[in-house]
């Protein structure tokens, strides 16, 4: 494994469902994940650019990423991000209901990590794992703010 | 003087029976008469005289011709009219220039010395009542002709005017201005007539597209529907299955049963959502238009679709290839051949025939078999949403012909079904040969 500490995984979803979801599917995994949620995007992206995290946690950082949700929704939400000097190399997984073309086009281009349906949840842990084991993560930029 | 009657004669044949070889023939009398006159010898003043009243006479007589002409042009059309006013000048005219030749040609038979001032004064006379004719005629009978020929200029374009010139009059013109208002008024109904249909076909117009306009918005709401609905709809089907998987052992034995059911509920519910969705995405999601070997086609689908009891499927005659989208024809090909395999109870006796006539820029595609079929009072509601009229052992969402039917309404063809309960059925659709041109609407979903 090539990350030393244990992944912190950022979901941002408005359904405390489907928060929930991921969390039993991280339990009934066993894994080592340290899990934390937003149910707002603009809350999430003030988390992430404050000292929340600490340097190594912002090192292991992958983001859950719901579309469609009241207020800023996540397009915007990788708009943001993928503007924001210190979160741009931000890992983004999309995990949605919307199977639609153009949200797949536009989620790509802002470069996430990948892109899955909610009802394929075992999917997306089964990429998350083997992720995390093998991919070299981005290093986090210095946070002086 | 023969030549003068004869021209007379002419011109009288003329408002008879209007006709220009008459016209020339008049002129060519009056002319012949005039020559004849130049071979009479002496009565210098006399025969200048004559030749004036002559010439006078020739002119009005072509004057009248030329009104009977923009007259006759217009009765023809308008009645058959007894006589014109024209006709009776002219007959005036006749009857002085009879007089006239009486009394010239007496003269000149007799050749006697009569007095020089008679002849003169009678010609004067002649001259005088000609003069008065001509002006008469140029007066009263010439400008109203020529407005009447004007208003009829105007009817036969088919304008409505408001008021027709001479109706008030008591003579033919008179007749002739009230035949014009006849057909003054009969453009008129036309114009309304007119106008009143503009109206409806705009209103026909509009409403389509109203409804247009509804169906797509129906669809919209369909979609939304759907989809929002879905959306909670997962949730509580999460929610459940997180009850049975942390605490089926500690429900009492009704509420397993309970929650169980509430699963299955919720698993139909999310089947009819979907087919709502996909039903209202009918028509909204293709792409360009291709050529499609129609015959490919078939086989692939046929090739595709499961059929255990072995139906056998015949494809009658040579299938064309067209420009055309292919996925809705696959759609609706695929729904058709698939209920007449999945719904025939044969087995390897069962039949399918698959058939394609072009018929008016359309192909006439038909599917027909060998099945249960379907009885009259079912035929309507087979093509309804979620309405299944076949075997219910059979599985099937009641969808599949509301959106066959939809999707070739789209395309702008037609649904027909020929069947009845225990003789087969046979449906038939007409798809357009070449969308090249013919865009449905293909907006992107949102």
């Amino acid at each position: 494994m090539s990350q030393v500490s244990s992944p912190v995984v950022m979901v941002v979803e408005d359904d405390a469902i489907d928060i929930e979801i991921v969390e039993r599917e991280i339990s009934r995994r066993k894994l080592r994940i340290n899990m934390h949620s937003e149910r707002n995007a603009t809350e999430a992206l003030g988390t992430l650019r404050s000292r929340k995290f600490d340097a190594v946690q912002r090192e292991n950082l992958v983001v859950l990423l719901d579309i469609n949700m009241p207020g800023m929704n996540g397009h915007q939400f990788l708009d943001e991000l993928r503007d924001d000097d210190l979160l741009r190399r931000t890992i983004v997984f999309v995990l949605t209901t919307s199977d639609h073309v153009t949200d797949k086009a536009k989620a790509y281009d802002r470069n996430v990590a990948g892109y899955f349906i909610k009802s394929n949840i075992e999917g997306l842990f089964d990429t998350i794992v083997e992720y995390v084991e093998n991919v070299e993560f981005p290093p986090a930029p210095e946070i002086n703010a | 003087m023969a030549q003068q009657t004869k021209a007379h004669k002419s011109f009288l044949r003329y408002f008879g029976n209007p006709n220009t070889a008459t016209v020339f023939q008049a002129t060519s009398h009056m002319r012949k008469a005039t020559e004849s006159l130049d071979k009479i010898d002496g009565f210098s003043v006399e025969k200048a005289a004559i030749r004036e009243s002559l010439k006078k006479f020739s002119k009005t007589g072509l004057r009248a011709v030329q009104a009977t002409r923009s007259y006759l042009f217009y009765r023809n059309v308008v009645m058959a009219s007894e006589q014109s006013e024209i006709a009776f000048y002219a007959n005036k005219i006749r009857q002085q220039t009879a007089q006239q030749r009486e009394v010239v040609s007496a003269r000149a038979a007799s050749n006697s010395a009569r007095t020089k001032w008679f002849t003169g004064l009678f010609s004067a006379g002649a001259i005088i009542v000609s003069s008065l004719i001509a002006v008469r005629l140029a007066v009263l009978i010439v400008p109203p002709i020529t407005r009447l020929k004007k208003t009829f200029t105007k009817l036969a374009s088919g304008e409505a005017l408001s008021s027709i010139p001479g109706t008030q009059r008591g003579d033919e013109i008179g007749e002739m201005a009230k035949a014009a208002s006849f057909f003054n008024e009969q453009n008129l109904k036309t114009k309304e007539l007119l106008a009143n249909s503009n109206l409806l076909a705009q209103e026909l117009e509009s409403q389509a597209e109203e409804l247009a306009a509804s169906n797509e918005e129906l669809d919209r709401f369909a979609y939304i529907a759907s989809h929002d609905l879905k959306s909670p709809l997962r949730g509580i089907r999460q929610l459940a299955s997180w009850i049975e998987a942390d605490s089926f052992d500690l429900l009492p034995k009704k509420s397993r049963a309970h929650l169980q059911k509430m699963q299955a509920r919720v698993e139909k519910m999310e089947q009819l959502l979907d087919d709502l969705l996909d039903y209202s995405r009918v028509g909204r999601i293709y792409s360009e238009a291709e050529e499609v070997d129609i015959n490919d086609l078939v086989v692939s689908i046929v090739e595709l679709l499961n059929n255990p009891a072995g139906v056998k499927i015949n494809v009658l005659g040579q299938l064309p290839e067209i420009k055309t989208l292919r996925t809705p024809l696959n759609q609706v090909l695929m729904n058709l051949i698939g209920n007449a395999i999945k719904y025939n109870e044969r087995g390897p006796q069962g039949q399918i025939n698959i058939g394609v006539e072009p018929e008016d820029g359309f192909l006439r595609f038909s599917v027909s078999d060998n099945g249960p079929g379907i009885a009259l009072e079912n035929h309507e509601r087979a093509f309804q949403m979620y309405q299944r009229v076949g075997k219910v052992s059979v599985e099937g969402s009641g969808m599949g012909l509301a959106m066959a039917r939809k999707q070739v309404q789209l395309v702008g063809g037609s649904f027909n079904l020929e069947s009845s309960l225990g003789q087969g059925a046979r449906f038939e659709f007409t798809w357009p040969i070449d969308m090249t041109t013919k865009n449905q609407k293909h907006e992107t979903e949102k």
